[in-house]
Order: C-alpha cells, then sequence, then structure tokens
C-alpha cells in the first residue's frame, strides 16, 4: 500500500449490486464526514459517474411497477473512482491529503473460465488493495435456506480470489468488509439482524474461521449491511428450467414509497478508521512524524476517529467486528 | 482492410462484458483493443454511456461508437446490454469519408437511430462468450458509395476549423460537430509516426484530459463552455492566457492575429492539415 493512499477494491459477481453500493454510499459521504474536521474532495469525473448512477438508480425505485427494465446498466470494464480526504486544520507544515480509490470491476472477471486473463487482473487488483468490500445479495444468501446462493453469490470463487489475493500480500495490514445489499426484508421490523450475520458466517465459514481467522494479527474483518433503496421489498421468486433462481419477484412498500436507503455511511466509517490508523502508525515510525504527532499535529484524525468508532443515538445498525479491532482503533 | 472489434455481453451472469475480434472466419477475445487506441478509449472515453472516438495513427484510422443499446435486450438482471463497435481501417481518404460519415451519424438521435438497428441485427445473443458478430454486416456499414453521396472533401483551412477546440456535450454541439465533420476533412498527422486523436464525444471525462491528449473535437458534459473553445496545448493557465491573447490580436487586426496564430502552431503543434 502507497503512502497516503487507500485502494479500494470491490468485489462480487455480475449483477450483486457493486456500482449501486457505492453510488449509494457516495451519496452520504459529506454526511459522513462533515461529523469531523475531514473533508472527503470527489474527483470530478468519479463524482459525476455516480451521481448519474444513483440518479439512474432512484429513478428505478420511484418507477419500478411501470418500469419494465429491473437494473442499471452493468459495468463494462474496470473503473476508478478517486475521492481526496483533506484535512481542513493544518497544525504543522502543509499536510497532504489522503487519497481514497474505489475500483469496481465487471464481476464476471470473477468465475468465467474463458476469461482466466481477467480473474488474474481481479486477484493482482485485491492483492495491492488496503481494503476489499464484498457485496452479497441477501436474498441469495438467506432466501430458501440459501437455495440460490451459489449461483448469485458464487460464495466459492469470491473465497478463492480472496485467499489467492492475500496470499500474494501476505505482510501488508488489510480490511475486508462484507456488505450484504438487498437486506431491506431481511432487517425489517420485528426481524432479528443477527439472523443475516449468521447465515453470512455460516457460508463464508471456511474462508472466515480456517483462512481469515489465523491472520487476525494483519486482517481485519467486518459486516456491514446496507439498504441500498430502502422501500423494495421480497415477494416471491420465479424459478427457471434447471432448478435456479430466474428472477426475484420484489414490491414497493407502498406505491409511493421514495428510495431511502439506511446504513450506507457505515462502510466508509470504517474505511476511514482503517485508513487513518494505517496513516498513523507510519506518522508514528518516523521522526518528524512521532515529534508531529507529539505536538498534537494529528489530533483532527484521532478525532474523526473516534467519532466514527463512537455508537449513535437510537443506532441499531447491524454491525459487526468479526476480527483486527486493532486495526480500526488504534487509539491507546 | 478492416478489422472490427466488438464489445457486449451475454444474457448469462458470467458473460461479462469483453471485446471480441471479429473476422470473416472467426471471434476470437482481446484483452486489449490494438495499440495506440486501446490508450485513447481507456483514458479519453466514457464507455459507460453513448460515446464517439476518431484517431489516426501512423497507418490507420479508428473509430469508437460505444454503447449502443437495442431495445429489450437484457441481462439476466434485468439490466440494459450494451454494445460498442470499432472499426480500424487503412488510413486513407476514402477511408476517412467513410468514418467521418459513420461519425457524424451517431452524432445525431435519427442517425444513432439506424445505426442501433444496424448493430443490434449484427450483434446477437448466443455463441462462445454470450454474444456473436455478423462480420460482413458490421462490414457493410463501410459503405463508400453512401460516403461519397454525404460527405464533402473540403479541406479544413479556415481558423476555427484547424484549430483544437471543446465544448460542453449539447444537442447543439452534437449537431454543429456532425455538419463540421460531414463537410470538411479532418486534420491530418504532423508526422507519419505520430497518432493523433481527432474526436471525442463522451458524457463523462475532464476537460484537462481532453487537453493532455490534444483532442482536436472534443464534447463533454465536463467541458465549463457551452460554445466551442479554441485552446493552445500548454497546460492551464499559459494556455488560456495564449487563447487570450490569440483572440485580442484577431480582433485588433485579424492578419495579425492569423501571423500570430500560424507562430504559436509552428511551435505548440507542429501540425500541418
Amino acid at each position: 500500500m502507497v503512502k497516503n493512499k487507500l485502494d479500494v477494491a470491490l468485489l462480487g459477481p455480475s449483477g450483486v449490486g457493486k456500482t449501486s453500493l457505492l453510488a449509494v454510499m457516495h451519496h452520504v459521504f459529506c454526511v459522513t464526514t462533515n461529523l469531523t474536521d475531514l473533508t472527503l474532495r470527489p474527483d470530478p469525473e468519479a463524482e459525476a459517474k455516480l451521481i448519474k448512477h444513483y440518479n439512474s438508480l432512484k429513478l428505478l425505485v420511484e418507477s419500478f411497477s411501470t418500469s419494465g427494465s429491473k437494473g442499471v446498466r452493468g459495468t463494462a470494464v474496470p473503473q476508478d473512482f478517486e475521492f481526496q480526504l483533506e484535512r481542513k486544520r493544518r497544525f504543522l507544515g502543509n499536510q497532504e491529503p489522503l487519497n481514497l480509490k474505489f475500483i469496481d470491476v465487471p464481476g464476471g472477471y470473477l468465475s468465467n473460465p474463458a476469461m482466466k486473463d481477467k480473474r488474474d487482473y481481479y486477484v493482482d487488483l485485491v492483492a495491492n488493495s488496503g481494503a476489499t468490500i464484498i457485496v452479497v445479495d441477501t436474498l441469495a444468501l438467506m432466501h430458501s435456506k440459501g437455495r440460490f446462493n451459489e449461483q448469485r453469490n458464487q460464495v466459492k470463487e469470491v473465497s478463492s480470489l480472496v485467499k489467492d489475493a492475500f496470499d500474494k500480500s501476505s505482510t501488508e495490514s488489510k480490511l475486508l468488509i462484507f456488505v450484504p445489499i438487498k437486506c431491506e426484508t431481511a432487517l425489517q421490523e420485528g426481524k432479528d439482524p443477527q439472523d443475516l450475520h449468521n447465515d453470512l458466517k455460516s457460508v463464508y465459514d471456511n474462508l472466515l474461521r480456517e483462512y481469515l481467522l489465523p491472520k487476525a494479527l494483519n486482517v481485519a474483518v467486518v459486516v456491514t449491511p446496507v439498504k441500498t433503496v430502502g422501500s423494495i421489498i421480497y415477494n416471491g421468486y420465479e424459478v427457471d428450467g434447471y432448478g435456479g433462481i430466474k428472477d426475484w419477484d420484489l414490491r414497493k412498500t407502498s406505491e409511493d414509497a421514495p428510495m431511502k436507503p439506511e446504513y450506507a455511511d457505515e462502510p466508509l466509517r470504517f474505511l476511514l478508521r482503517f485508513f487513518i490508523c494505517q496513516y498513523l502508525c507510519r506518522q508514528q515510525g518516523t521522526m518528524l512524524g512521532g515529534f508531529n504527532d507529539f505536538l498534537g499535529g494529528n489530533e483532527d484524525l484521532k478525532e474523526a476517529i473516534r467519532k466514527f468508532a463512537a455508537m449513535r443515538s437510537g443506532n441499531d445498525v447491524p454491525v459487526e467486528i468479526l476480527q483486527g479491532h486493532h486495526l480500526l482503533n488504534c487509539l491507546k | 482492410m478492416s478489422n472490427i472489434y466488438t464489445s457486449s455481453r451475454g444474457f448469462e451472469q458470467n458473460c461479462d462484458y469483453c471485446w471480441i475480434e471479429v473476422s470473416q472466419d472467426s471471434q476470437t477475445r482481446v484483452s486489449d483493443l490494438p495499440a495506440p487506441f486501446d490508450n485513447d478509449v481507456k483514458t479519453l472515453v466514457y464507455i459507460e454511456s453513448p460515446s464517439i472516438a476518431l484517431s489516426r495513427s501512423e497507418n490507420k484510422l479508428f473509430l469508437l461508437i460505444s454503447a449502443i443499446e437495442p431495445e429489450g435486450r437484457v441481462d439476466f438482471a434485468g439490466r440494459q446490454i450494451a454494445i460498442s463497435v470499432v472499426w480500424v481501417v487503412d488510413n486513407s481518404q476514402d477511408n476517412e469519408s467513410i468514418l467521418r460519415m459513420l461519425a457524424a451519424q451517431a452524432l445525431n438521435d435519427e442517425g444513432l437511430s439506424e445505426l442501433t438497428k444496424s448493430i443490434s441485427e449484427s450483434v446477437t445473443l448466443g455463441g462462445e462468450y454470450g454474444f456473436q458478430c455478423d462480420f460482413t454486416l458490421l462490414n457493410a456499414l463501410l459503405d463508400l458509395d453512401k460516403a461519397k453521396k454525404v460527405v464533402q472533401d473540403n479541406p479544413p483551412n479556415d481558423y476555427g476549423q484547424t484549430t483544437h477546440r471543446l465544448a460542453k456535450l449539447s444537442p447543439t454541439m452534437k449537431s454543429k460537430l456532425a455538419e463540421e465533420i460531414l463537410q470538411f476533412r479532418v486534420p491530418k498527422n504532423s508526422s507519419s509516426s505520430e497518432s493523433r486523436v481527432l474526436l471525442v464525444v463522451t458524457e463523462i471525462k475532464k476537460e484537462e484530459t481532453l487537453r493532455d491528449a490534444l483532442v482536436w473535437r472534443g464534447l463533454s458534459n465536463l467541458v465549463s463552455r457551452e460554445d466551442w473553445w479554441t485552446y493552445y496545448p500548454p497546460a492551464k493557465p499559459v494556455g488560456d492566457a495564449l487563447w487570450l491573447l490569440m483572440t485580442i490580436a484577431l480582433k485588433v487586426n485579424r492578419k495579425w492575429g492569423l501571423g500570430f496564430r500560424s507562430i504559436l502552431e509552428s511551435i505548440f503543434l507542429n501540425t500541418g492539415v
């Protein structure tokens, strides 16, 4: 990982919702960083692309009952989305901005045997990224005891790719965030959010317990569900001729229900906690950085970690840190 | 001799977007488009939305028309499937006319609708990669007889036509650009080994990126000015200062202005037309 920079790879099969998650996360970036003395400034192209995707998603939700199309167009080529984390307070000298880059990849690169070179690219991308977000289709994960889970979430391919990538960069600190989306039904009132977590841990048991747990010193793992649209829930499903899922039958919670994402700020909170901790550790390892830290030059970053880690009042966000707490909270 | 490449995806979940090279006898997946055009596409085109790019290398001409959306063609998740097509042809005046005709066609709604129909008939679902292409139909779009009827071969000899210009993407500017490339030839390269990006029309691309690539004509939503403005290759603010000086010189005395312009171009552009 290059100094002052965190690359975040988005990982998941085609159609799982990687770009939509990023667009919804981006929509609340300002709200999230406004809690602190930090500003997340987007590259104009990144901002324009994510706003365009968010608006398409919003339009899709608004016209849900009348539109024939069920999804926003898929990603055709890898796309970078760059942001600069700027510090409002300058204590000592000119503090360089911290760069955060999300990389969105066509999900077909994951498992198509005819595209081995693309899978190799994906492995290198995850290996060279400090953080990886694994996007999970919650409907497929939980419905009918996970009958359609392998088909839609491709757990074996995702796990295998993570292992191949982490084996290539075993000494570096990493953050792995599982983000179950399409979880509006699973997190409806009256349902226990822990069921979602249990199902996720169960299907990724091999990756989590056998591969990642022994790496807990270097790898933090988090689960943080996001309701990307908020107002569309499960209504049934249609099976194809081979017994697989053909299509989910979804419905809006009410005819005029607007798009209302929830928990979309959580992945960014974890990313920034990890990023800042990594930055502070590197700073403290140098004489000038240590001196700067001693004089309070990093108080803004430390305060940001505290605020991102703090519980919110009335908070019912079903997040869980599975391992690597020390990589997300380096304050003593 | 033409080489044709298409990008699309199949219905199935794993048949994601990829480029295939299409010939009369075979269809082969390729990781990248041929150099130097692959880099032009990666750095200058937002391929997820309808875009056009026209480039010229040492001995080839390149045209990309991206994100053609055939009605009703969706993938397993109900998402619109898009098609992009690239033609790489020998660098000749006839071929230039054909590519100018196709680019102009893609710039207006009616022409794009015709192209969408033709391309969706040429690129269909099925085959090894989830989509398959008919070389004969795609090659037939390179219609010289039709190009001779609609394209004129006037040399670009006026001030506005020989200089680099950018504008914000809009129906008006697309229409102006279509008219220009139908009437006038596009600039030649200054040396035989050089490659040159002639035209980029894309939804999301920064003005600086188009300037850095010395794009002759560029339209993007991220360019601030609504109408054409001429830029000079040196980075801001030097390039903008030169543009201002040029504008003033032309207002004061057109002859002096044109003389000043030719000096600047010989220094910064070193390109003939």
